[in-house]
């Protein structure tokens, strides 16, 4: 199981495009109304120094996992006790992601199908490709998505030019303040702060030494990518409606229409957000199972597989509703997001270096 | 490569599984909705139509002309709120109703009157709606009444608002975008277009886009402006790409045809101190004459200048006169100079916004109309004068 620079560029764009486009581009991301894009600049500033935090970390011991090099900067008891809220992390969110796909699903294309039956055939789908090649398969199947993603994006974006009205953007920042703008970051920021994965992936790498390059660039790309649709949904929504659809992304593309025959292209962009997600999805799945072999020194990693998939399957029917759902992405973006994706790798970065320091001298 | 035979059945048995139709919801199982009214009952209830295709009538009659069926039906059913009349709809209907293709939605003008916060929801909340649609006011009549007139040009007279629409150069789709735009944006108030029933050939109606509703800030009709006002603030807002001007010329004694496109706007907002908003709208567009009864011989520049200017300076007065007409009269912001106001002087329009309402009717507006005058046509003074009679 090895990756190339490149494959770990399009691991990180894929995974986090999508689902940042249309989930955390909600009522939430647009406080700042019109300024949203600055939000989304915010969230971009805050991702970048996330990701680079979490990089160097992993290369403070590109050889190891976050599992095997948290217990090397921490010692073997108090490294495990960090380990256990990132164990639960995974494995929840690997849960929440299969339900809000199958909640979109459920509203976008089958209403009468069981959630169930839409989580059981993804989480099929994330068993085989984890099981039959575990990180390698993901990420060539990433390398082969991600390029169709960005091109249907763009294809999108050039269908609703004529939509667009420039003016809605106007006038920045009079509108809104600093509060706001930094505010609807936030959410934006806790999806593209899920890159902080990389601590797991960068040990596989061929040459580790890319890393930074790469993750960074995965980064900015998916950034950028969800910059664009924030703008594109403010030139056509206008500056209030946006925060009050619960996928304006989604309502956005139903709008497209070209010279009245090219319509409905929103099936189009359901189907590729699909793909992101099944490459998210399987990427956390493949980390949490990697994870906790490695956590209780587990022989054959893929024999967690038999434990995790149930258990994740369960996780997903736990919430009652859409709202219990979005409650976890609250929770994700207060709790979760500053403590275990910011904090905790901003504490082991530095106590590994001076670590490293002290033992080289 | 040990794996084949195995992999080959499981293909064959995807092939099995995923290529048929499961529950079977076909186009026999569906019904089209293309356009749909909502009025208010004497009770208080509402009455939903909708207009839905007949397909194999549409077939027939591209085929072998009209032969007198009609290729849609329309089914009604009345309830407190839309969810309970679609439901009443439904238990007369022997397929699944599909909106993806609703393009237009009539509201009858009793309902407009009484407001239509009620019925605003349904149609962006349910994800089988799509919001590219366009909604229009009945002016005195019922929805119901719309969808019953037939029209002798398309096969679905639903089809045919929507066709006018597009064919006096306003964009189709976004009027139900826009209201809720408008009603959600601070100071903006929501407009609609409209449409009324008249006495059309022989004994037929036929349906006429009248103009433009406008609706309070709490989504009720306050009243009309009409066709021609409502190109005027369509030009206001740029969304317009075709209209003709006709103009008396008092030294020619007649009058003179334009038709302009290319529009452009420019607005120029102030703000004094004492909250005293001044507005300078300069419409731009080009222009081209399309009937001239007057002597005047166009192919002189001082005649065409002279047609030039009294055409800018009394469109200039009747876009003035629609501008009033909206500031005093329905006191509604349906000309966008709140935006304009946030766009240019944000600091101060943080300050009034609150009380804009008031602000809006006592705005200085200042019009200056500027048609270029491009082309006069194929001929210089009308053919059927003789020689003389034209005035160089």
């Amino acid at each position: 199981m090895k990756i190339s620079g490149y494959q770990l560029f399009w691991l990180i764009f894929t995974m986090e495009f999508g689902m940042t486009a249309i989930y955390s581009l909600s009522s939430d991301a647009f406080v700042a109304k019109q300024d949203a894009w600055i939000s989304i600049i915010v969230a971009t500033l805050i991702c970048i120094f996330t990701t680079f935090v979490a990089v160097r970390l992993s290369l403070l011991y590109p050889e190891q996992t976050f599992i095997q090099y948290s217990q090397s900067i921490l010692g073997k008891w108090l490294g495990k006790i960090i380990l256990v809220p990132y164990i639960l992390m995974w494995v929840s969110v690997t849960g929440i992601i299969l339900r809000e796909y199958a909640d979109f699903v459920f509203v976008a294309l089958f209403s009468s199908t069981p959630l169930w039956i839409v989580i059981l055939i993804m989480l099929g789908a994330i068993v085989y490709v984890t099981y039959s090649g575990g990180l390698r398969s993901i990420s060539r199947c990433s390398e082969i998505i991600g390029p169709i993603t960005v091109l249907s994006t763009i294809l999108v974006i050039l269908l609703s030019v004529k939509d667009w009205n420039w003016l809605r953007i106007l006038p920045v920042y009079s509108n809104s303040g600093l509060l706001p703008i930094v505010k609807g970051g936030l959410s934006p920021a806790s999806f593209l702060a899920e890159s902080f994965m990389v601590v797991m992936l960068i040990a596989f790498m061929t040459k580790p030494e890319r890393a930074l390059v790469s993750s960074l660039a995965g980064v900015a790309a998916a950034s950028f990518a969800v910059l664009v649709m924030t703008l594109f949904i403010i030139m056509v929504l206008g500056p209030n409606l946006p925060a009050k659809f619960i996928y304006p992304m989604y309502s956005v593309v139903t709008y497209i229409s070209v010279m009245e025959f090219i319509q409905n292209v929103d099936v189009l962009n359901v189907l590729i957000w699909i793909i992101g997600i099944f490459i998210k999805a399987s990427l956390y799945f493949f980390i949490t199972s990697y994870g906790t072999a490695q956590f209780f020194h587990i022989k054959k990693w893929k024999n967690t597989i038999w434990l995790i998939a149930p258990i994740v399957f369960v996780i997903s029917l736990l919430p009652r509703n859409t709202n219990e759902v979005m409650n976890f992405a609250k929770f994700w973006r207060d709790v979760i997001f500053p403590v275990n994706l910011v904090g905790i790798p901003l504490l082991l970065w530095i106590i590994g270096s001076i670590r490293k320091k002290y033992m080289l001298q | 490569m040990k794996h084949r035979p195995t992999a080959f059945l499981f293909l064959i048995l995807c092939i099995a599984l995923t290529t048929g139709c499961w529950d079977r919801e076909e186009l026999t199982d569906r019904v089209f909705d293309l356009a749909a009214s909502t009025d208010l009952n004497k009770d208080g209830t509402y009455l939903t139509a909708a207009q839905f295709i007949i397909p194999s009538r549409i077939e027939q009659s591209s085929k072998g002309g009209i032969g007198g069926e009609k290729p849609y039906f329309i089914v009604t059913g009345s309830g407190k709120n839309i969810l309970e009349a679609i439901q009443k709809t439904r238990q007369k209907l022997s397929r699944i109703i599909t909106r993806g293709h609703r393009r237009n939605y009539y509201i009858g003008e009793d309902l407009a009157k009484q407001g239509i916060k009620d019925l605003l929801d349904e149609f962006s909340r349910d994800p089988g709606n799509r919001i590219r649609m366009d909604m229009w006011v009945v002016k005195g009549n019922t929805g119901l009444e719309v969808l019953q007139v037939p029209y002798p040009l398309e096969k679905i007279p639903a089809v045919a608002t929507l066709k006018i629409h597009k064919a006096i150069g306003a964009a189709s789709g976004t009027t139900f975008l826009e209201f809720l735009m408008a009603s959600s944006t601070e100071g903006s108030c929501p407009t609609l277009p409209v449409v009324d029933i008249v006495p059309g050939d022989s004994s037929q109606r036929t349906i006429r886009l009248y103009g433009r509703a406008i609706f309070n800030h709490d989504y009720q009709l306050a009243g009309y402006i009409n066709f021609v006002e409502g190109a005027y603030r369509a030009w206001i807002l740029k969304e317009i790409s075709y209209l003709e001007a006709e103009e008396y010329i008092p030294e020619a004694g007649g009058s003179v045809g334009v038709v302009i496109t290319n529009f452009g706007i420019k607005l120029k907002s102030s703000i004094s101190p004492e909250n005293k908003v001044k507005m300078e709208i300069e419409l731009s567009g080009v222009g081209r004459v399309s009937e001239n009864n007057t002597n005047l011989d166009l192919r002189m520049l001082k005649n065409l200048k002279l047609v030039q200017n009294t055409i800018n300076k009394k469109t200039s007065e009747h876009v003035l006169e629609m501008v009033t007409k909206v500031q005093k009269q329905y006191g509604a912001d349906v000309l966008g100079f709140n935006e304009t106001l946030n766009r240019q002087h944000p600091r101060e329009w943080n300050k009034i916004k609150g009380q804009w309402d008031t602000i809006f009717k006592d705005i200085k507006v200042t019009v200056n109309v500027k048609v270029n005058l491009k082309s006069v046509g194929l001929v210089g003074p009308p053919l059927q004068f003789k020689e003389g009679d034209s005035k160089k």
